[in-house]
């Protein structure tokens, strides 16, 4: 807060420091992250119903 | 004798007190005060409390009691919270005790935790715009995510001299979630919003709770590598409580593990905030930018909630967006009386609890993401 001598408040500060793209970056990461575990665990159930009815089969041709 | 007894007595507590501790042992009181009367987080509030009684007694210099002082017993402890590992443990802890069937049963709320973090990221310009560093900025930002050991983590590891006055911030606005939400949640919802009704939940299969920490941490930490030192542990914890081999171990960390830890880490944080440490202007901001942070992340959880109520053709109850927060289990909580008061029959606490935890490992997310931004 002490360290920053030509800009030391409001919007230009912001700009000075890439804040923008700081914040709409970080806000984009943390939604792609969640929506890609959502969409994963989502998945989660089809895939393991899906593994054991494979593995069901296998057991009733043997 | 007489110089010996003057020598003494300049070293007491009462001729060494400055009025920078007095303030700080009246802030004490308050914090004790919400905790035991009116029992508001009291398992950190106490500590908290107590350790500001702590770091706000007045000693002399050099003999080795300050938490400041290279060589005292307090300064050796802080070491754990400098370091991040009392946060890290705690992060074990909250692994073990957390269901997460509730998420897995509608993943679509998870969307809520992540909307919730947008708090963090309109600090983060706030506190730059307040004049902070970019540093100093992400420390403030992380209150937003509502979570005390990722702000004390984040804070450690980018802007240690502000430790205290963010941890009491962010434990203050979690413990002060029923006077803060609420308004919030009234003021973004229509009566009709708060009266919807969420479907039951299926239930999850013992084999996918055990796939998901597994899943989750490989996905998270792929994507954000410095959120490690606290998701690595949620994960572990929640591996040991769910994989049924290893009932000992989450028992442990969900008991002794965790309460020591919170213990240290609270008692800690409290005694770091000695009077002439810790009242200033940077302070006062944190304050102001934290409540700011808090309510942005509350509004913008609802916002979003109503948002996808557009596309959703079984609609979310609105409410569920204020407990993206990842205050476990205060917002999850305050939603479940509020979804009450208008309707009795209205359950939405376990729909809330999948959005709080989600929230927590959205704002450990963010936590990494600042902290890798910042290198």
């Amino acid at each position: 807060m002490l360290g920053i001598e030509h800009i030391t408040t409001g919007i230009e500060n912001i700009t000075a420091h890439n804040g923008w793209a700081m914040a709409i970056t970080g806000g984009l990461i943390v939604f792609a992250g969640l929506s890609l575990l959502s969409f994963a665990i989502a998945q989660l159930h089809k895939i393991i119903l899906f593994i054991e009815k494979i593995t069901q089969k296998e057991k009733t041709n043997t | 004798m007489i110089d010996l007894l003057i020598q003494f007595l300049s070293n007491t507590g009462y001729a060494l007190v400055d009025y920078r501790n007095i303030i700080m042992i009246l802030i004490a009181f308050v914090l004790i005060y919400l905790a035991v009367a009116k029992n508001y987080e009291p398992l950190l509030l106490a500590p908290i409390g107590f350790g500001v009684l702590l770091g706000n007694i007045p000693v002399f210099q050099g003999f080795g009691l300050g938490i400041y002082e290279d060589n005292s017993v307090l300064h050796y402890l802080y070491f754990g919270v400098t370091s991040g590992i009392y946060p890290s443990i705690i992060f074990l802890g909250l692994g073990a005790m957390t269901d997460f069937s509730s998420l897995l049963a509608r993943p679509v709320l998870m969307l809520l935790g992540a909307a919730a973090q947008l708090g963090i990221f309109f600090t983060l310009l706030g506190a730059l715009a307040f004049g902070f560093t970019p540093k100093e900025a992400a420390s403030v930002a992380i209150i937003g995510g509502a979570d005390g050991p990722t702000s004390i983590f984040l804070t450690a590891r980018l802007a240690p001299h502000l430790i205290g006055s963010v941890a009491i911030a962010a434990y203050s606005y979690m413990a002060l979630i029923p006077v803060i939400q609420p308004p919030i949640m009234r003021l973004l919802t229509t009566r009709k919003e708060r009266l919807i009704r969420m479907e039951q939940l299926r239930i999850v299969s013992q084999k996918e709770k055990i796939i998901f920490p597994i899943a989750a941490f490989l996905l998270c930490c792929f994507l954000a590598p410095a959120s490690l030192p606290l998701l690595g542990p949620l994960f572990l914890g929640n591996f040991f409580k769910e994989c049924g081999v290893t009932e000992r171990l989450a028992e442990t960390a969900r008991t002794a593990v965790i309460n020591t830890a919170t213990i240290a880490l609270g008692t800690l944080v409290g005694a770091s905030t000695q009077g002439d440490v810790f009242l200033n202007k940077q302070s006062i901001f944190i304050f102001i930018l934290g409540a700011v942070a808090f309510s942005i992340a509350t509004g913008s959880g609802i916002l979003f909630a109503k948002f996808m109520n557009l596309f959703l053709k079984s609609k979310i109850n609105p409410l569920l967006g204020a407990a993206g927060v990842s205050a476990v289990p205060g917002s999850a909580r305050e939603v479940q009386v509020m979804g009450c008061k208008e309707d009795k029959h209205n359950f939405l606490l376990m729909h809330a609890m999948a959005c709080n935890s989600s929230g927590v490992i959205g704002s450990a997310i963010g936590a990494g993401i600042l902290w890798s931004f910042m290198h």
